[in-house]
């Protein structure tokens, strides 16, 4: 684990470094800057040749840059089997990644070694081309990693430092003038020149890669920022383009919900007007209209609800300190009458203990609350019961509206607290609504920080059970709760 | 013409309503469901002569959903539809355009809200369209 730890370290780091270096090898860029090298040197040894009669460079050059192009040859090779492998996806596999970085320090090791040979047939140490060295160390800590770099320059300076000592020794002979004018200069035999070469190329070697390591690091903090903030504002964008699907499928069933009623209007008008409705059938039709209308003006009225529950202020409920019982009486004060009209059974139970209030905006409690004892009483049939309950645990306070009515169809669940969405069951029973009610209670739940739970079974009746924070509760405790559907086949009568 | 069977499907009770005032007393025999699966289960159990479809029921395109699978099905493809909408010209969908085809699989569209003499001439030209009608 820990030698896979470490060699991690080795591969480059950092989505933006790591397609830099891909896109490197898969344009050949090592390998066509490679070629100008040959082409430069061969150009080069061709231009003394025909200038400089004086200076006759040993053949060991030629050989070298001949074998620097076939192994370069080689390279293409391996480069394009690479690609193959690499593939052009968004991300980079460490496989591809960790081979891609072999290849890559594979090539500046032999680079390195062919300009030491160069070297050593065109002056050793006495050769100012010594400082291109320094570019491969550049180019390592750029594209791969320090621990890259100082491999190439540990490297670098070992082979210099061979060709250095092993001349001045005398181990490496004979020594090859860089200039003509050189050749009696012996340089390269004299130790302090040796010692302050090898300590110049060192300090440039290791001060290249620290440098280049500082800059670069910083560049990365900077790409991974960018990477963030670019990730961020990608969600933002999937989140508003969300926004904006759902505001126009909003929009549309609003309209739709909201002119339905209307035509409804209009085409019974026009079956009077038209005198299509016979004598016996104009009352029926008029008290339709009339309804019609009322149920126009509810529309409407949830809807402006609807829009200031939605308007987000976390603080409105955060500060609020609302007496749910009562709250709760209220509520149910006003509803003992349609209650008794339909001969439902509503009852009202409090275990709340003194003075228990709730985290949630007083006005918008009584419409949750409201709304849900509306649909409680609206489809339950005559005779039946419906609880509304209330109780007290540490952070939390419960309020429960039950009813043993015609509960909740399995197939209308999944998306019940959707505004204008209405139950099978109730469409089937023609019971009229607005299909807002709950969508309300969801806005107001979620926004102060509580949770829903729903119990229903088909037939049996529904119980909605609505989570709230105390007034006293700490903000972390009502974080992150959901709306969540418990359970819509147990029987909330049980 | 009369004694048509007319399967209604609309979650409008006052839809239906003013459906069964004008088609009634032109006789023909009405089937009035009020959703989607109700719908089906009519239609299947009694296959009628032709269906009135509200496009959006419970969802905004439940009737659509409806329309394909009756398409789909061998026994009910042959039975005209006339689709029912609020909200087609509010939102600029022409359906007449797509009548027939794959996006609308209706013989007919009428926006809401309805009138009697445009909904008894749909409803007889749709009859007479249909395989045996009486065209």
């Amino acid at each position: 684990m820990q030698g896979v730890q470490s060699l991690s370290r080795l591969l480059p780091h950092g989505k933006f470094r790591a397609r830099v270096l891909q896109a490197m090898i898969r344009h050949h860029w090592f390998i066509r800057m490679r070629w100008v090298i040959v082409l430069a040197t061969a150009a080069l040894l061709v231009i003394e040749w025909l200038q400089m009669p004086g200076l006759r460079r040993p053949s060991a050059v030629a050989l070298a840059v001949s074998w620097l192009a076939i192994i370069n040859l080689v390279w293409m090779l391996v480069g394009r089997g690479l690609l193959v492998a690499g593939g052009e996806g968004d991300t980079i596999a460490p496989g591809v990644l960790r081979r891609v970085t072999v290849f890559t320090n594979a090539q500046m090791m032999v680079d390195l070694l062919f300009l030491t040979i160069i070297l050593r047939y065109t002056g050793g140490i006495e050769n100012p081309m010594a400082i291109f060295y320094l570019f491969h160390v550049l180019i390592a800590t750029l594209l791969l990693t320090s621990a890259n770099a100082l491999l190439q320059g540990f490297w670098a300076l070992l082979l210099y430092s061979v060709l250095a000592v092993g001349e001045c020794c005398g181990f490496i002979r004979p020594h090859y003038p860089f200039m003509a004018s050189m050749a009696e200069s012996k340089l390269y035999l004299d130790w302090v020149y040796v010692l302050t070469s090898v300590g110049v190329l060192a300090a440039g070697v290791f001060g290249t890669a620290y440098f280049t390591q500082q800059i670069s690091s910083r560049l990365d903090d900077q790409e991974g920022e960018l990477y963030e903030a670019n990730n961020a504002l990608r969600r933002s964008q999937v989140a508003i383009q969300d926004l904006q699907a759902r505001r126009s499928r909003f929009m549309l069933t609003a309209a739709h919900q909201l002119k339905g009623p209307l035509a409804g209007i209009e085409t019974l008008a026009g079956l009077i007007r038209d005198r299509v409705v016979g004598a016996d059938a104009l009352d029926g039709v008029v008290t339709r209209i009339v309804s019609r209308c009322q149920q126009a003006i509810v529309q409407v009225t949830e809807l402006l609800t609807l829009a200031r529950v939605q308007e987000a202020a976390p603080l409105k409920h955060q500060a609020a300190d609302t007496p749910v019982a009562e709250v709760l009486g209220k509520v149910v004060r006003s509803f003992s009458e349609l209650a008794a009209y339909k001969r439902i059974d509503l009852q009202f139970s409090l275990e709340l203990g003194e003075g228990a209030l709730a985290a949630v905006d007083s006005r918008d409690l009584e419409d949750c609350i409201s709304n849900l004892v509306d649909n409680a009483i609206k489809y339950t049939p005559e005779g039946g019961k419906v609880w509304v309950r209330a109780s007290r645990d540490h952070e939390t306070i419960s309020i429960s509206v039950k009813d043993n009515g015609m509960g909740i169809a399995e197939d209308s669940e999944d998306d019940l607290f959707d505004p204008f969405r209405r139950g099978n069951l109730a469409l089937a029973a023609s019971i009229p609504g607005s299909g807002l009610g709950l969508a309300i209670v969801r806005e107001v739940v979620e926004q102060a920080g509580g949770r829903i739970e729903v119990r229903s079974a088909a037939g049996e009746g529904s119980e909605f059970t609505l989570v709230l924070p105390t007034h006293d509760a700490p903000v972390a405790a009502v974080r992150g709760t959901r709306t969540t559907i418990m359970s819509s086949h147990a029987s909330p009568a049980e | 013409m009369a004694g048509e069977h007319i399967v209604i499907i609309d979650d409008d009770p006052d839809v239906r309503e003013a459906l069964t005032l004008m088609l009634e007393p032109a006789g023909y025999r009405l089937t009035c469901c009020s959703t989607g699966p109700e719908g089906t289960d009519a239609i299947r159990n009694d296959p009628p002569d032709l269906i009135l479809l509200d496009i959006m029921l419970a969802s905004p395109s439940e009737g659509f959903h409806l329309a394909y699978e009756l398409k789909k099905d061998e026994a009910l493809s042959g039975i005209p539809i006339i689709m029912i909408s609020a909200i087609g010209q509010t939102m600029g969908m022409d359906y007449a355009k797509e009548l027939g085809s794959e996006y609308v699989p209706a013989e007919k569209f009428l926006d809401k809200p309805l009138k009697a003499d445009v909904v008894l001439g749909a409803v007889s030209e749709a009859l007479a369209k249909r395989p045996g009608g009486g065209e």
